[in-house]
């Protein structure tokens, strides 16, 4: 091959390159998210770093935030244990990782919104409005922010946001109907019931599937407190004073048919000690000297 | 042409020979080691996770051999002095650095065939229903197929640096450039932030000249469910092709020019 006619082809092919460039860029615009790597920032930077295994990278990141979480959840018997608060100083991170090297990682987004609110409620919405804006026709997205504003008791905008993700195309019914609920009656215990129950009905996993029926149980044994004591507040009318023990209220415990809040039959159970233990497996902490139940210790209102 | 194919047969037989293909053995074990615990570990993610481990791996693994093997093509004919018995028969120096290239492509097509049905065949098994029916991931192929130009693009890269310096120094440049491949697409960016106008306009030229590797990731893309367009397909494809004839050319006038003495 003549040296010319090698120059000739490399010029016609370097000039072909820049229109050819602009055509993929037109339809593959280069990401702007450049301009916030350069002022740092750190899941940019793996991105960055990722030399096009930005995808297997996104991967490893989801595995390690998912084994971060259940790790905490284990408790001193190495069994998984849904009721004990967990330390996820590392969650956000992790998912907003994971999101960053993949925007479109829709599970990650909801994984951070159902247990990020525990923590910091403030990184749930962050990372979820993060996801909406890059998956903005993901009806569950925003059934996972309207879930993050309930919880910080901004029924208002709970509201909104679940009558707006009612309104994306081929979402579920029910999401308005929530959203009707969430603005005539946010704080009730029967929109907590109605809100996990389907949240643990959408879960495909075990560990959501569980993480949801702990906080339905833990309305229900809110339930449970308030139905013990409105029987001890009737003891004391009928008798002036307070039971010395709760075995006095079995028998009537054990009969009864009354529901809770929830439209559940309150059902309390008694342990071979005759003593009283709520739906979570605790024994109530009963005070008699003002005749009242204290919250089992791993009962914490979602609604407060 | 028919010189060229006879190169290409041979170094192909050459690489089945010194074992490259084995990597294809591990490339299994990953797969189905994956398959069994990647469900039980990502809450379900596995359909989402197997083909981008596994259009990542076929990457990872393409790149090596493009790199380690391209660079050494040309300068183990030279230092175990066969090519003079071969530059003494009548073949071109094109014609053989086309046969490395094409001998090299078909070792690498083999194994992103075998690769991308294994991945094709873990989704199928994953997706398995009871009634019966099985999903196949069709989006894969297409990028299965870039991901193979971009290995080709690296083999004439890695070709180009081996015809005149030493198989060290053209590892290094080879990764060096793959780097630089990657990281391009922010140089537009970067220059739209630059004061200097000729700074910026380095930039851009730089991100014209240099192969943009980022052209040819579809790898999160498909694995989302996403078909790559036809016509993405089209263009870089056609990118690909310039890209590496410019390479091969230069490598060919480079390699004409070469004293053995």
């Amino acid at each position: 091959m003549k040296t010319y006619f090698a120059v000739l082809i490399i010029i016609v092919c370097l000039s072909i390159l820049y229109p050819l460039q602009k055509i993929i860029d037109a339809s593959h615009p280069p990401e702007e998210k450049v301009q916030q790597f350069l002022y740092v920032s750190s899941p940019t930077h793996i991105k960055e770093l990722s030399f096009g295994f930005d995808g297997a990278l996104a991967d490893l990141y989801w595995l390690r935030s998912v084994q971060y979480y259940g790790r905490q959840l284990l408790n001193e018997n190495n069994e998984v244990s849904f009721s004990q608060k967990v330390d996820q100083k590392l969650l956000f991170p992790m998912l907003d990782i994971t999101t960053t090297l993949d925007p479109q990682y829709v599970q990650a987004y909801r994984f951070g919104g159902l247990f990020l609110p525990d923590y910091d409620p403030k990184l749930a919405l962050d990372l979820l409005y993060k996801g909406i804006k890059e998956n903005p026709n993901n009806w569950r997205l925003y059934q996972a922010l309207g879930t993050v504003y309930w919880q910080i008791k901004d029924y208002k905008k709970a509201g909104e946001i679940f009558l707006k993700a009612g309104e994306i195309p081929k979402s579920p019914a029910w999401l308005k109907i929530i959203g009707g609920v969430m603005y005539s009656q946010g704080g009730s215990r029967a929109t907590a019931c109605q809100l996990y129950a389907t949240l643990y009905q959408e879960a495909t996993d075990d560990f959501t599937k569980g993480q949801m029926e702990t906080q339905l149980k833990r309305v229900y044994a809110l339930n449970q407190v308030d139905y013990l004591n409105s029987l001890l507040e009737r003891y004391k009318e009928a008798t002036g004073v307070c039971p010395p023990s709760l075995t006095l209220l079995i028998k009537t415990v054990q009969q009864n048919q009354e529901k809770g809040e929830c439209g559940e039959i309150i059902q309390i159970q008694v342990n071979e000690k005759g003593e009283l233990i709520s739906i979570l497996g605790d024994k109530f902490n009963y005070d008699p000297t003002n005749c009242k139940i204290n919250m089992p210790y791993r009962v914490f209102d979602p609604l407060k | 042409m028919n010189t060229i194919l006879v190169i290409a047969q041979n170094t192909f037989r050459e690489s089945v020979r010194d074992k490259v293909l084995y990597n294809l053995l591990f490339f299994a074990v990953l797969l189905v080691a994956s398959s069994l615990i990647i469900g039980e570990l990502s809450l379900n993610q596995e359909k989402l996770i197997i083909p981008r481990m596994g259009l990542s791996v076929m990457l990872f693994f393409g790149g090596l051999i493009a790199i380690f093997i391209g660079t050494g093509l040309v300068y183990k004919e030279i230092d175990k002095r066969t090519i003079y018995a071969m530059l003494a028969k009548p073949i071109g120096r094109g014609e053989f650095i086309l046969g490395k290239f094409f001998g090299l492509g078909l070792t690498l097509l083999v194994n992103c065939l075998v690769m991308l049905s294994g991945i094709l065949l873990s989704y199928a098994i994953l997706s398995y229903n009871t009634d019966g029916s099985v999903a196949i991931a069709w989006a894969l192929i297409p990028a299965g197929y870039l991901i193979f130009l971009q290995l080709l693009l690296i083999v004439a890269i890695g070709l180009l640096f081996s015809s005149f310096s030493s198989p060290a120094l053209s590892i290094t440049l080879s990764i060096i450039i793959y780097i630089i491949g990657s990281l391009s697409k922010d140089l537009p960016v970067f220059a739209q932030t630059i004061p200097f106008i000729i700074t910026k306009y380095l930039a851009l030229f730089l991100y014209y000249i240099l192969p943009n590797f980022s052209n040819f990731n579809y790898i999160t893309y498909v694995a989302q469910g996403n078909m790559i367009p036809l016509n993405d397909i089209l263009t870089v494809t056609l990118y690909a092709v310039i890209y590496t004839t410019l390479l091969l050319v230069a490598t060919i006038a480079i390699f004409q020019k070469r004293n053995f003495k």
